[in-house]
């Protein structure tokens, strides 16, 4: 009884959230947060977030912890300090594109931005990529991922494999 | 007996782990740089500041800056990178800024050949799998050097060069040491 409280409190600080009122969130395949009222923290969330237009799943935040950030006031922040991201984007037909994964990060809910200045893992399963990296920046607006340092990206040797040689 | 039993299975555990991993090796490409931006719609990879592309047994690439295209397909309207499941090529890609390649080509009785080349830029398009070096395009091998004042195209279908526009060539002095060019009979009289 007393989980099923705080599940219920969860939802309905992201459904009052006003950045995502308009978008129509669901966080039905995460599990449910459970926040902590006297810190403001939530553990193992998830939230996945639609296109306006479309209504399709673009981009999908989970982690073992969130908190707000300090510099952020008000009832719903929208910037969270995120320990254990997972950031997963989805291609048009909602297919898994990229998977984020950063120990360390901090999300905005409301422009879906992530940043943080560690470690960084990403992959797609679709096509074999890797990478790695420290700092990085997602801009979910534009869709593209920045990196500012020690970026490892490992690709498929099929994917530029020339045809082969006429005998 | 038992302690050679060991070192024989310990000998056949490691062939049989560094097969697989060799093969892992020479199926991936790695690109490495200091900076990077990815756009997922377009498919587009960036890459700058100290970039090293290298696939093991076939090519290292080093240059200042990198973009690579890779394959896109459309659904519903809207750009999405291919998977297994699309063309699964890259497009294009483009190398700018002290670009320097080594070719890494199977040569006679298992010696491994290698081709220098390097540029101020090289592009490499997938629809005609050419890679074209041009700003100052040289492009060496083990009998000597190519170097082009246009551009310098290298067929990977083929292994094969051509150029466009003038260019020079310098053979290693060695390579025609015993050509018969320079050593056939002559009918001149015999000096006395």
């Amino acid at each position: 009884m007393f989980r099923l409280t705080h599940i219920a409190v969860a939802l309905l600080i992201l459904i009052g959230s006003p950045a995502l009122e308009a978008q129509a969130p669901t966080n039905s395949a995460q599990p449910a947060a459970a926040p902590s009222p006297a810190s403001g923290i939530i553990r193992n969330w998830g939230i996945s977030l639609r296109d306006g237009a479309s209504g399709r799943v673009q981009v999908r935040f989970s982690s073992s912890e969130a908190a707000p950030s300090k510099a952020e006031g008000g009832l719903m922040p929208a910037v969270w300090d995120v320990t254990g991201l997972r950031l997963e984007t989805f291609r048009a037909d909602e297919s898994a594109d990229f998977t984020i994964e950063a120990p360390t990060c901090r999300v905005n809910v409301t422009t879906r931005d992530a940043a943080s200045p560690g470690p960084f893992a990403a992959h797609r399963d679709g096509d074999g990529i890797r990478m790695t990296g420290t700092g990085f920046s997602f801009d979910n607006g534009r869709q593209r991922l920045v990196v500012s340092n020690d970026v490892r990206i490992e690709i498929r040797a099929s994917l530029v494999k020339t045809s082969p040689s006429p005998k | 007996m038992i302690r050679s039993l060991h070192v024989l299975r310990w000998v056949l555990l490691t062939l049989l782990v560094a097969g697989p991993v060799r093969a892992q090796l020479q199926d991936r490409i790695q690109l490495t740089a200091t900076n990077a931006v990815l756009e997922f719609q377009e498919g587009v990879y960036h890459l700058w500041d100290h970039v090293r592309v290298e696939s093991s047994g076939v090519l290292t690439l080093t240059c200042d800056d990198l973009r690579a295209v890779l394959p896109q397909d459309k659904v519903a309207g809207a750009t999405v990178a291919t998977g297994a499941g699309g063309s699964g090529r890259l497009q294009s890609l483009v190398a700018t800024g002290h670009v320097q390649i080594q070719f890494f080509q199977a040569g006679a009785g298992g010696t491994t050949n290698v081709v220098y080349a390097s540029g101020d830029k090289a592009e490499y398009g997938a629809a005609d799998e050419v890679l074209i070096l041009t700003g100052n395009p040289r492009i060496e091998t083990g009998s000597g050097t190519m170097v082009g004042t246009e551009a310098l195209i290298y067929d990977l279908k083929s292994r094969s060069m051509r150029n466009r526009g003038p260019y020079r060539i310098e053979l290693r002095s060695d390579v025609l040491r015993n050509s018969v060019l320079f050593n056939r009979g002559t009918n001149a009289p015999k000096p006395r």
